[in-house]
């Protein structure tokens, strides 16, 4: 039954493991001991180490954890019960604290010395077996550690051995306990060791096998590290000595003292055993403090989380509106995080109260904020629904509605309740503020072109602005969107300042007149043979010229070997795209220019663009696509079903919404090797106009003709292709004479 | 039946099978064979062992541990960590009948008696801090502040692995 009670109680290390001395008090360093009481402190590594690894870690959370799992209410019979056992016979006693957990054991140690005697007493060697026997769940003790021993690294604080400063855990593999720096100090992994004469030591040295070794890369977390050979730790004063030993014993056995061998393999194979045994555990004790730390990770994100439940619900209580304190839960949370409430009394609550509040109260005001300005959006919204479609793309952003003075008063009224508002007298106010947006992009645009002469008007800029060659690029999205890369005409950059780049939070504000722009369309008016200073825009518009690089060389796609085609802003695209990539060839524009001719084939060639399967289209009569985009076909049958056309013009009732961006097209490449500069005069005047290589064209006449013989002028002719060349350089005084386009 | 004197010289008549959950009786009866003799049981007072004879007959029938199950006992000790309902309702007691029925069951050699005893008391301590433990058993922490320090670093001991 009951343990035998020795006469004379023996001091507590005499449990741990024999031989060991006793505990001895006066070896404490000075040092040491004013570190150890004064109390542990946070390693100077981890400031607010909570704030990285939560509350359960910084702390020993195994001994938390497991206390908070034994922890009872209070016995109403505490008294009883407490004079029972101090009246029980010893044996009786350390039969009642066999049924206790070994943290609670290891508590009882530190109470007093005379309960210290009797637990740690070797008599007392059962309870700790027992105890730990019918804790099942927790790991086994290496068999050289005394379940004493065990307990106090399994339980005991986290301070480091080495500094006394909290934030330790126990290392399992080396039994020790490090913070971070120590570890760092004394530990090393296996490349930072040297042997006695200062080289590096193998991978496969015995030494390894001989020694403890980590795999923790955290002195406050268990982690589960892949364990290799290179990223294992060892202890500098566990290395020093034994590299000793085995220099000193290799060097008398190479010396002649051959008797040592033997011995020496033996003591190596036991030790390597023992170090494997004491691998093995804590590789398995690792497991298990990786499970507790899980387990208490998991307890403590549920508490929070019901903790923050129950926040809420008192928030509402107090009137705050649900939608408000759902919003901010996750800033709720955070504050019971920080502060560590992991029971929501009343005065935690009441702590984090005007905490709390405050955060629900600025949502609220947020959110009135919001709403109040998606009122006035949704007014402005529907005051463009009523204008013309084709104006929409000219018109000021929605959001910037919000900051017309006339609101000011209804955005900034008390944020008690969101308020409501005349639709009729925030219309009143949109005409102003569309006249005056637009007045004030036109003034900074036309800022921006260079002075000429004396002064000039407004209205004389905006002509200016017109012409070919006010060519501006964007700055905020040019490297980015295609679109902002050419803006030719008041349109075109009315369109760009009130777009929205995608993914950029508010619009475009940087212009600049592009000089290489410039330059490219001076040379595109010259080939044409008209006067850069008076051309407009509309006029290159209209003449719908086609145009080849001449920088560029000649390319093969689809069989077909020669240049792209471009219309002449595409042209300008050209130009600004292939300076942005910084490439010489094209630092002087130069242009080669068809001939109507070839222009004529060209068009054929084009696909439509848009795409009519793009979704860039909508009906041009009403405002029912203000908010969506169709392919064409869908727009048409609209016009057709709703507003009774039979037949609906495309670019009149169906039109492209150019608020969107719209993809490119796709060049048409001119075959020029061979040349496609041939006409069959055979070939009846058809809707598609189509120019030949020589050598198809005279498989063409055999095949349709029957002429094998053909003759030039009857049967076929050589049109010419390029109309004129231009450069940009500024050598280009001797222009042409202008050049019609029927010409 | 088998009949049994107190130290108060009273006399219980109870089934063999309900004494026999005591090892002490167990082995007495084995050793003195079938007799009318009333066995002495100078130790345990009469209101202690009429509490004793209730809770051998509540458990009458149960598996008795036996010296060659020793290991599965303590397993089943194990797992039964905490005390049943009833058992929490028997044990319920006073001071003095508490104590008594420690000892009796220590004397008597009744396992799960004395086990039940042991934790009642042992709940008392389970998940308390050194200074909780102080405060309920109002006891002085007599460790020098070297003394303690050194616990905190009892560790050390690894150094001399």
């Amino acid at each position: 039954m009951a343990s035998e009670v020795p006469e004379t109680l023996p001091t507590p290390e005499e449990n741990a493991v024999e031989q060991e001395p006793s505990l001895p008090y006066e070896d404490l360093a000075e040092l040491e001991f004013s570190q150890v009481r004064q109390g542990p402190r946070i390693s100077s590594v981890h400031n607010f180490p909570e704030q990285f690894y939560g509350p359960v870690s910084i702390r020993n959370f195994i001994a938390g954890h497991t206390k908070k799992v034994l922890r009872t209410s209070v016995s109403k019979n505490a008294l009883i019960l407490r004079e029972v056992f101090i009246r029980l016979p010893i044996e009786l006693k350390l039969c009642v604290l066999e049924h206790l957990h070994p943290l609670d054991l290891y508590h009882f140690s530190q109470v007093s010395k005379a309960l210290r005697r009797i637990i740690m007493d070797p008599k007392a060697a059962g309870v700790w077996k027992t105890s730990f026997e019918h804790h099942s769940g927790l790991p086994k003790p290496p068999p050289f550690v005394a379940r004493p021993q065990w307990a106090h690294m399994l339980f005991g604080p986290g301070i480091c051995g080495e500094c006394g400063k909290l934030g330790a855990l126990t290392d399992f593999g080396l039994l020790k306990r490090h913070c971070e720096p120590c570890m760092l100090t004394c530990t090393n992994f296996t490349n930072g060791f040297k042997d006695t004469c200062g080289r590096g030591v193998p991978q496969d040295h015995a030494i390894w096998s001989l020694i403890p070794r980590s795999y923790r890369y955290n002195a406050m977390r268990y982690t589960s590290a892949h364990q290799t050979q290179s990223n294992a730790r060892f202890v500098e004063k566990d290395f020093r000595p034994m590299i000793k030993k085995i220099t000193l014993i290799h060097l008398l056995i190479d010396n002649g003292v051959s008797q040592l061998s033997e011995p020496f393999d033996e003591y190596k194979e036991a030790l390597s055993a023992r170090i494997a045994e004491l691998n093995e555990r804590a590789a398995e004790t690792n497991s298990w403090a990786l499970e507790m730390y899980r387990l208490c990770t998991n307890e403590c994100d549920n508490a929070y989380r019901d903790n923050t439940e129950t926040y809420k619900k008192r928030l509402l209580n107090l009137g705050h509106e649900a939608q408000d304190v759902d919003y901010v839960q996750y800033s709720i949370s955070h504050a019971l995080r920080k502060n560590v409430v992991l029971n929501l009394t009343r005065k935690a609550f009441r702590k984090l109260r005007p905490l709390v509040e405050q955060i629900v109260r600025t949502r609220k005001e947020n959110r009135l904020k919001v709403e109040r300005q998606q009122l006035i959006q949704g007014i402005y919204k529907d005051y463009l629904k009523s204008q013309n479609p084709d104006s929409w793309q000219y018109l000021p952003q929605e959001h910037l509605v919000r900051d017309i003075d006339g609101f000011s008063d209804f955005l900034n009224a008390p944020f008690d309740k969101r308020g409501d508002l005349s639709p009729g007298f925030a219309a009143s106010l949109f005409p102003d503020f569309i006249s005056n947006w637009t007045r004030t992009q036109q003034e900074e645009t036309v800022g921006l072109l260079p002075q000429v002469g004396g002064e000039e008007d407004i209205l004389a800029k905006l002509r200016r602005l017109e012409l070919v060659t006010s060519v501006f690029t964007c700055n905020d999205c040019k490297y980015k969107y295609a679109d902002g890369r050419v803006l030719l005409g008041w349109n075109n950059i009315c369109r760009h300042k009130r777009g929205l780049v995608p993914g950029h939070t508010s619009p475009c504000g940087s212009y600049t007149l592009d000089e290489d722009a410039v330059a490219a369309a001076t040379a595109l008016v010259s080939c044409v043979g008209l006067d850069p200073s008076t051309t407009t825009i509309k006029q290159m518009d209209e003449r719908d010229d086609r145009f080849m690089c001449g920088n560029c060389m000649s390319e093969t796609s689809r069989g077909v070997t020669g240049l792209r085609v471009y219309t002449w802003r595409e042209c300008i695209y050209h130009v600004v795209e292939e300076t942005l990539q910084n490439d010489p060839v094209h630092s002087l524009a130069s242009w080669i220019l068809l001939t109507p001719e070839a222009a004529r084939f060209v068009k054929e060639q084009e696909h439509p663009h848009p795409h009519p399967v793009q979704e860039v289209w909508r009906c041009n009569l009403c405002a029912e696509h203000f908010d969506t985009r169709l392919i064409q076909s869908q727009a048409i049958d609209h016009v057709k079903q709703v507003h009774c056309i039979k037949e609906p013009v495309v670019g009149v009732d169906v039109v492209v919404d150019r608020r969107q961006n719209v993809r490119r097209r796709r060049p048409f490449r001119l075959g020029l090797d061979p040349a496609f500069e041939y006409r069959c005069d055979r070939c009846p005047e058809m809707g598609i106009y189509k120019l030949w290589p020589l050598e198809k064209l005279m498989e063409h006449l055999l095949k349709k003709h029957k002429i094998s013989e053909a003759i030039e002028g009857e049967d076929w002719t050589k049109i010419k292709v390029i109309a004129n060349t231009a450069s940009a350089s500024p050598s280009t005084d001797d222009s042409p004479e202008p050049i019609t386009e029927g010409q | 039946m088998v009949l049994l004197v107190t130290s108060d010289n009273e006399q219980f008549n109870a089934d063999k099978d309900v004494v026999e959950r005591s090892v002490l009786i167990k082995n007495m009866l084995e050793d003195v064979g079938e007799s009318d003799q009333p066995i002495p049981l100078p130790n345990v007072s009469s209101s202690v062992l009429k509490k004793v004879l209730e809770y051998c007959e509540h458990h009458r029938g149960e598996p008795l541990p036996s010296a060659d199950a020793d290991q599965s006992q303590d397993e089943t000790r194990k797992r039964t960590t905490d005390i049943s309902e009833w058992d929490q309702k028997f044990i319920t007691v006073d001071q003095e009948m508490l104590f008594e029925i420690i000892l009796a069951a220590n004397y008597l050699d009744i396992k799960s008696l004395l086990d039940v005893g042991c934790k009642t008391v042992a709940n008392m301590i389970k998940g308390k801090t050194p200074e909780e433990i102080r405060k309920l058993f109002n006891i002085v922490n007599d460790f020098t502040p070297e003394e303690e320090a050194q616990i905190k670093k009892e560790n050390e001991w690894a150094e001399d692995r």
